[in-house]
């Protein structure tokens, strides 16, 4: 059976706490966790020592010229009327609650803990040298190519949306504004995006008149569930692993005429 | 420097409301986002102002900041028409129907006796041209459905006949034509199209085997990518946004006035790539290459066509409407954003306020240092589309 190896960027240790406890409650065991901390060395240690002297520097006060005028004119920068449809304040680590310290649970459970500043293949050796890893995925950013075809290592992650019909962004919202049932999907990483091979779907349950925040805070736990789900079974079962059919629709970011739509249709409970 | 010192001069951009502008664009910093209803209001404002800068019933053709308000526009003038007897009945005021109708009739009294009308601005000799006549026909098809006056459809049939005898063997608009023509005629075929429904049943069949072999004959200079060939007036081999636009909505517009599905599809699959590479980038450069990769105009970097901005966020609102697909029109919100906080600037230069610049920043690569009005009817098209206002081009039957 491939081992499990959990890896965790910064701001993902809630989902990853909800991870372990569904994985341990199907009675999975997760066999490493990798932590992506970036590097404290001497000259970060610096440079975040002088961080405020930053505000000094050319870009910086540059920027915040740009500010002050945009302010006493009465107008934005082109950047801020874009950044408006990402609607901050609605990603994980915003929305769920750490579920216990990680730290001491893996201490507890005998979950050695590696860290390191950056994903790298050589990292990824070390734990696949021995025995093919199944890898769930909280952070890390974009995959190197020939990480990802690595066939001992196997990179799984959970998107909030039907595979092929829904890849992309905002597709939680995007199934509700299109009258279909919000799912997670479960999927081996490849190089396209959202292009992976599917391991597992989940319907998420959307009950009585909600906000699109609480639908992402619903979506968010479907998707460790889910993961918790997928893992343990395609340990077990490697023939889950389907490709993906044709079909694929890419989605974005939601501009906020569309997004009314969405709230209405939530707030009204019409959703199921 | 000399050369810095020379754009200076040449775009008096030593006039505060100049410099500032240029300022601002450099900057990248925009108006407020409007609300639709106030976007609008903006924009219809600026082009008000086009025609109280010309003493004859058309529209300035544009806002040089070397030179000031350009002459009368014939071609862009057409095509303001159906934009403005739309906004007269969102508005509920007659007096833009006036201005419409005025238009329409300064058409008239410009139409060469072939029945073609010039090139360029009125004030410039120029011979007759047939992107600039069709666009024409757009405008006076709109003045004769909305007055019921024959006039306007005489001399729309007079010059609709003149564009199609200047069609080549090929199917293809090579003379009289700007650049030898180029994908963008796609949309003369739509706006002959449109004449064409006006006419009797028993005289229409010719006249749609014709239009039907030019847009055949146009859909070859599309890539198996979806971009096309010969979409840009300067004849090198970029596509410009705003050619593309012209040559989508012409196909969209032949589609649904034909009821064939081809040229729908292959307008499709062109708004398709347009849309990924809007959204991956919340931005879409004025000049892309074969492959769809970006022209960089200025330098390092590109410029962004305002006016193809609003002809792609119609086309996609024109595919939304059809396939009720709402990322079609997620991608046009945004874009009517985007252009409705440039656009909002205030100045107390008539020329600037509230106009929409060909470039964006104001001295891109695409009619530099120009507010224009076709930059400006588009805007105005997209946003009343937006809001519900828009009438179909296709005749009820």
């Amino acid at each position: 059976m491939k081992q499990v190896v959990l890896i965790i960027g910064g701001r993902y240790q809630s989902n990853a706490c909800g991870f372990i406890g569904e994985f341990e409650k199907l009675g999975g065991r997760v066999d490493h966790i990798l932590c992506l901390k970036p590097s404290r060395g001497g000259i970060q240690r610096l440079k975040s020592t002088l961080g405020f002297l930053r505000v000094l520097g050319p870009t910086r006060l540059k920027a915040w010229s740009i500010h002050r005028l945009c302010k006493a004119c009465g107008m934005q920068q082109l950047s801020t009327l874009k950044a408006r449809w990402n609607y901050p304040g609605e990603n994980s680590w915003d929305l769920l609650e750490d579920g216990f310290d990680l730290f001491a649970h893996a201490e507890q459970r005998n979950i050695p803990i590696h860290f390191s500043p950056a994903l790298t293949e050589t990292v990824i050796q070390r734990f696949t040298a021995k025995q093919p890893a199944i890898l769930p995925m909280y952070g890390g950013g974009i995959l190197p190519k020939a990480m990802i075809r690595d066939q001992r290592a196997e990179f799984v992650n959970a998107h909030m949306g039907e595979m092929p019909r829904y890849r992309g962004m905002n597709v939680l919202e995007w199934a509700i504004a299109e009258d279909m049932s919000p799912q997670v999907a479960v999927m081996v990483m490849n190089e396209k995006i959202d292009g992976g091979d599917v391991i597992w779907h989940q319907k998420i349950r959307v009950d009585g008149a909600i906000t699109i925040a609480d639908l992402r805070r619903t979506g968010y736990q479907h998707c460790f569930q889910a993961m918790a789900q997928a893992v343990f079974r395609y340990q077990r079962d490697p023939s889950l692993r389907t490709p993906q059919p044709p079909g694929a629709r890419y989605y974005y970011r939601m501009h906020e005429r569309i997004r009314k739509i969405v709230n209405a249709k939530l707030l009204a409970g019409s959703v199921s | 420097m000399f050369g810095k010192l020379r754009t200076v001069r040449n775009n008096r951009l030593y006039k505060p409301a100049h410099a500032n502008r240029v300022l601002f664009d450099g900057l990248r910093i925009v108006g407020r986002t409007p609300t639709t209803e106030q976007a609008l209001k903006n924009v219809i404002e600026w082009i008000k102002a086009s025609f109280d800068a010309t003493p004859d019933g058309g529209s300035s053709a544009y806002y040089r900041f070397g030179s000031g308000w350009k002459a009368s526009y014939p071609e862009t003038t057409g095509y303001l028409i159906p934009t403005l007897y739309e906004h007269a009945v969102f508005s509920a005021d007659d007096g833009w129907r006036k201005l419409a109708t005025g238009a329409a009739d300064w058409l008239l009294s410009i139409q060469a006796a072939e029945g073609g009308w010039q090139g360029l601005q009125v004030d410039q000799k120029a011979e007759l041209r047939v992107f600039n006549t069709g666009m024409i026909l757009d405008g006076l098809v709109a003045a004769y459905r909305v007055e019921q006056d024959a006039r306007y459809l005489d001399a729309a049939i007079k010059g609709m006949k003149w564009t199609f005898d200047t069609m080549d063997e090929n199917g293809f608009f090579s003379r009289f034509n700007v650049v030898g023509g180029g994908a963008f005629d796609t949309l003369v075929v739509a706006c002959l199209l449109m004449v064409v429904q006006c006419m009797a049943k028993e005289e229409q069949e010719k006249y749609r085997a014709l239009a039907k072999r030019a847009l055949d004959a146009h859909l070859s200079l599309q890539t198996e990518n979806g971009w096309f060939r010969k979409c840009n007036f300067t004849g090198n081999d970029t596509a410009l946004l705003h050619h593309l636009g012209y040559t989508l909505d012409g196909l969209l517009i032949s589609s649904e006035i034909l009821g064939d599905d081809t040229y729908y599809d292959a307008a499709r699959r062109t708004a398709q790539r347009l849309l990924s590479k809007f959204e991956v980038n919340v931005e879409l450069p004025a000049y892309t290459k074969a492959d769809w990769t970006t022209h960089n105009d200025l330098g390092s970097r590109p410029s962004q066509c305002l006016t193809g901005y609003s002809q792609i966020a119609i086309v996609f609102q024109k595919i939304h409407a059809r396939e009720n697909d709402l990322r079609y029109l997620n991608a046009a919100l945004k874009i009517n954003d985007i252009v409705a906080s440039i656009g909002n600037y205030r100045s107390s230069n008539a020329g600037i306020h509230y106009g929409i610049s060909g470039s964006y920043p104001v001295n891109g690569n695409y009619q530099p240092f120009q507010m224009v009005n076709w930059a400006a009817k588009y805007h105005a098209e997209s946003l009343l589309l937006s809001l519900g206002a828009c009438m179909p081009k296709k005749l009820s039957p």
